[in-house]
């Protein structure tokens, strides 16, 4: 019966999102309770998973060390398979989606719009985001990714800002060039390896893959695949030049979206990188390991003077985003220990600080309707407990010590040092750049003289409360005693990149 | 004369329909057009006769000597065309009502091209493949011409005329150069008669008559080069006929011609090349000219130019292995679903608005009736491939064929138009969704409407999920 838990994180949002179609559409809160109890299910067996978890189990192209597997044939004729588990690199995530949905429906309590289209689409999200981090198959895999699309393209479209068809279109056309790529890429995959499309015995297939004499278009095969996935996975991340579609999103996007994107859709690509492209390419892994390390030393320089430089609140933390991916990219690249654990660290530390940051930015939008960094002034003499909870998201995204961001960048720059020291040394520079534009935006926003048009600016409100302090608990726990989330995934990081280093 | 060999039974589907169109025709002279109302129950009931014989056959050996095949294809073709009149037949008589266009014809000449059309799916050998050919080509013409009054009509039926004459002749010579050159008209013995004559100067004539062949084929499914009759023919047609045009007569082209193309599977390095031109130039034509539509109707109908393309690709993947033409089978049954709803949810919603099939009247219409505008998100969606919905099971299978094939270079390019054709959907979807209404008032649906609209949605659905569910049907009818 146990094996069953995944399947149920999966479906159940689904099965609400159904519920909900059926419900009164004048009923606003039994809409949204309806939300709540369907997105706490997973939620609690994410829990349970993490707490029943056994940290000994491997993963990553080990079948025996991942967990509550399922597998069941789907489309028997291709081979195609119901194929789920988890292993020490998808853990993290799962629980990541679970806690980042439960809490973005109490985010999004604000909206007053055809509420019952926004929590039916809400919970399909959530159903295509934990399936894409289950899947184990590689169709399956690839429907989840792109069943996750389409809520998410309704959910900016419909609910979002003033250029939000704009942003929801450019948001569905980058995605989906990057996914259609991995498509002939599934395929070609398929046809070489073994007709599978079990990512476990594509991986085994690793060899025959990178045997130089297989070619594609003229070119060698491993090499034009691996490069295949990796744009489609960097347009998620998003790596630069693919970034543009992000902060456009970002802005419009309604906020519990924004949380939901940059907290988990951003990590889709990077953990597609560890599931798919390291252990299946680990040859063309190491051949491209230096360029990507540069992307993402650009990532964090290019994301970081980017955010300097905005005047929107949102778009700042959206190009910190693209910063602190960076960061990501370049502990993978390092191809150590310390920078793989610390790469899967910052994706869930990021999950949980970025949500801070943006559910934040929320509170105040739905204040003064208005995010302009210089429009407010302040703000730390209205609002205390605000500018507090605020004062520890932008610390952690800062990379305090004792703070979880901290932690994570640590293990990057030990890792990355090791292996890139110029690199290591110029992206160091990216921690002063990302104190410069954070504290520069404390000054303008919460700092100085009060604006008088907020001198009556009402106080945080329970309800956001409610979103935000189990996020910053979290913050504070990991920053404290990061190994109830690092020994998760220790086994599963070490595995890949003795996978990818012994090739 | 032995006459064991003729089992009439084998017949059995084409024999009902064909009699139920002309039983329409006796009722409507009888009644002297009276009682035309209740003349699209008798259709139904002889349509649906024919798809209980199609699920349950009474034979699966060949009838009339081999000439009407029992096999998978056949009875997939036959069920899929079917499908399609069950769909639009009672959306079709509304629309004829209501635009005063005699129903009686519209029904008798539908059930006469459906007869063509399983006839084309089913043919064993090519003088039956020619006749069946003629009979649906020459019901669609007048259908296309049914609104005679109006001159986009006629025009469109002259020109279909025209085109489809061509077609005709390209395709009448091919089979001649073709059978003489095999000695044969059994389309199963093609190959081996062609293996006779290959190294002899005859071998050239053969392959004359595959080109002429394929240029008709072409012709007839309206791909590149041979795609200009398409625009004017689907847009000026009465709108439940281009529906009809654009799904069971390509179903039942494809059902056909492939059978044809797989028994030509020995001299495959003749004719794959060309189709795979065609293929890639009809996939980039049909989507980028798709795209640019600002009318419904005409995006439609340069996106069915488009699935043209993939299903060429199909096609020549299977042909060039010598495999079964299953992915081309799959692909035809959600692409029929999803056009016939999609055409008469056009003509609902344009009545309702502009009158002329402008995008602009999708604008707002989640407002209007938030059921349809998702039941039209869902079914474009279909249509561009987007998974879980049966669209994607249909390419994944068209192109992992062809990546099977050793084709990859024309799946990344029929991967890479599905992007544009994604696009192409999402423009109503948009309009539907994030604009705000340029009309108030809801949208409603009467209930024959409300009806396909779903069921072709929910097939969606249910053959994205079980693809092997119609695939698996099929095989086990056939043999």
């Amino acid at each position: 019966m146990e094996q069953w838990v995944l399947t149920l994180m999966t479906f159940v949002p689904l099965l609400g999102a159904a519920v909900i179609t059926f419900l009164p559409k004048d009923q606003h809160n039994l809409i949204r309770w309806t939300a709540a109890a369907f997105a706490a299910v997973p939620l609690l067996l994410a829990f349970w998973v993490w707490q029943t978890f056994n940290r000994a189990g491997v993963g990553v192209d080990d079948l025996a060390g991942f967990q509550y597997v399922v597998k069941l044939p789907w489309i028997p004729a291709y081979n195609i398979e119901y194929f789920i588990g988890v292993d020490g690199l998808s853990a993290p995530m799962v629980l990541l989606t679970a806690l980042l949905s439960f809490l973005c429906i109490f985010a999004s309590w604000g909206i007053s719009k055809q509420l019952k289209g926004y929590f039916a689409l809400f919970l399909l999200l959530e159903t295509g985001m934990m399936g894409t981090f289950v899947s184990l198959d590689f169709i399956l895999f690839y429907v989840f990714w792109e069943v996750m699309l389409l809520p998410m393209y309704f959910l900016i479209g419909i609910w979002g800002g003033p250029r939000r068809e704009y942003a929801a279109i450019k948001f569905f056309l980058y995605t989906l060039a990057g996914s259609v790529l991995m498509l002939v890429g599934i395929l070609a995959l398929y046809f070489q390896g073994g007709q599978t499309f079990s990512l476990i015995e594509l991986m085994a297939h690793a060899r025959d893959f990178a045997n130089p004499a297989l070619t594609i278009f003229g070119m060698n095969f491993a090499k034009v695949l691996f490069v295949a996935f990796f744009i489609g996975f960097a347009i998620k991340v998003p790596v630069w030049p693919f970034h543009t579609w992000l902060p456009d999103a970002h802005v419009e996007a309604p906020t519990a979206i924004s949380v939901i994107l940059a907290g988990v859709l951003l990590k889709m690509g990077t953990y597609g990188m560890m599931r798919i492209s390291m252990p299946i390419f680990p040859g063309a892994m190491q051949d491209f390991a230096f360029a990507i390390a540069v992307l993402g030393v650009i990532n964090i320089l290019y994301g970081a003077y980017c955010a300097m430089a905005q005047e929107d609140l949102k778009k700042l933390v959206a190009y910190s985003s693209v910063s602190h991916m960076g960061y990501v990219m370049l502990g993978m690249a390092a191809l150590t220990p310390q920078g793989m654990t610390g790469a899967a660290l910052q994706m869930f530390n990021h999950g949980t600080i970025t949500a801070m940051m943006f559910l934040l930015v929320g509170v105040v939008y739905d204040r003064a309707h208005h995010r302009q960094i210089n429009g407010f002034g302040g703000l730390g003499a209205v609002m205390p407990v605000y500018t507090g909870v605020a004062m520890l998201a932008f610390f952690a995204s800062m990379g305090l010590p004792g703070l979880s961001g901290f932690i994570a960048e640590v293990l990057v720059f030990l890792g990355a040092f090791q292996s890139y020291k110029w690199l290591t040394f110029l992206s160091a520079l990216g921690i002063i750049l990302t104190a410069g534009y954070l504290l520069w935006m404390i000054k303008r926003v919460f700092l100085g003289p009060l604006n008088e048009k907020y001198k009556d600016m009402p106080e945080i409100n329970a309800r956001e409360l409610f979103t935000l302090v189990p996020i910053g608990l979290i913050v504070i726990y990991l920053g404290i005693y990061p190994i109830p989330v690092m020994d998760l995934m220790d086994g599963a990081t070490e595995r890949l990149v003795t996978l990818v280093t012994s090739f | 004369m032995d006459f064991s060999g003729l089992n009439v039974a084998a017949l059995l589907p084409e024999l009902l329909v064909s009699g139920g169109g002309l039983l329409v025709m006796a009722l409507h002279a009888a009644f002297r057009g009276r009682q035309d109302r209740q003349l699209v129950w008798v259709s139904l009931a002889s349509v649906v006769a024919a798809l209980a014989f199609c699920l349950n056959p009474l034979t699966v050996e060949p009838g009339y000597f081999g000439s009407a095949l029992s096999d998978p294809m056949a009875f997939a073709g036959r069920i899929t065309v079917l499908a399609a009149l069950v769909l639009l037949l009672p959306g079709g008589v509304a629309y004829a009502r209501s635009r005063n266009l005699p129903q009686a014809e519209y029904l008798s000449l539908s059930l006469f091209a459906a007869t063509g059309m399983m006839a084309l799916a089913s043919a064993g050998d090519l003088i039956v493949l020619f006749l069946a050919v003629e009979v649906l080509s020459i019901s669609l013409y007048c259908l296309a011409g049914l609104m005679g009054e109006r001159e986009s009509s006629r025009q469109a039926a002259l020109t279909y005329f025209l085109a489809g004459s061509f077609a005709s002749g390209f395709l009448l010579f091919g089979m001649a150069l073709l059978s003489g050159s095999a000695g044969t008209l059994d389309i199963a013995a093609l190959g081996t008669g062609l293996a006779r004559v290959s190294g002899t100067g005859t071998q050239w004539v053969a392959l004359g008559g595959v080109v002429l062949m394929i240029a008709g084929l072409l012709f007839k499914v309206g791909a590149v080069p041979f795609h200009s009759w398409v625009a004017e023919v689907y847009s000026g047609s009465p709108t439940v006929v281009t529906a009809f045009m654009s799904t069971a007569a390509k179903a039942a082209a494809f059902a056909g011609f492939g059978r044809v193309l797989l028994a030509l599977g020995s001299v495959s390095e003749a004719w794959v090349p060309l189709v795979g031109i065609c293929a890639g130039a009809t996939m980039i034509l049909g989507n980028f000219t798709a795209l640019v539509q600002g009318n419904f109707k005409r995006m439609l109908a340069f996106s069915s130019v488009a699935h043209a393309g993939y299903l060429l690709l199909g096609l020549m993947a299977v042909g060039a292995a010598g495999e079964s033409l299953e992915a081309v089978i799959f692909y035809l049954l959600p692409y029929v679903l999803a056009n016939a709803a999609l055409f008469l949810v056009a003509a609902k919603v344009s009545q309702a608005g502009s009158g002329n099939y402008k995008l602009d009247d999708y604008k707002g219409l989640a407002r209007r009736n938030p059921w349809l505008a998702g039941l039209l998100a869902l079914l474009l969606l279909g249509l561009a491939g987007m998974p879980p919905l049966a669209g994607f099971m249909g390419k994944f299978m068209v192109f992992s064929a062809a990546v099977r094939a050793g084709h990859t270079g024309l799946a990344v390019l029929g991967i890479l138009t599905s992007v544009v054709a994604v696009f192409t959907y999402l423009r109503p979807v948009v309009y539907a969704w994030f604009h705000e209404p340029e009309e108030s008032g809801a949208l409603n649906l009467d209930g024959g409407l409300a009806f396909v609209v779903w069921v072709a949605g929910a097939g969606l659905l249910l053959l994205g999920l079980w693809p092997r569910l119609w695939l698996d049907l099929c095989a086990g009818i056939g043999v």
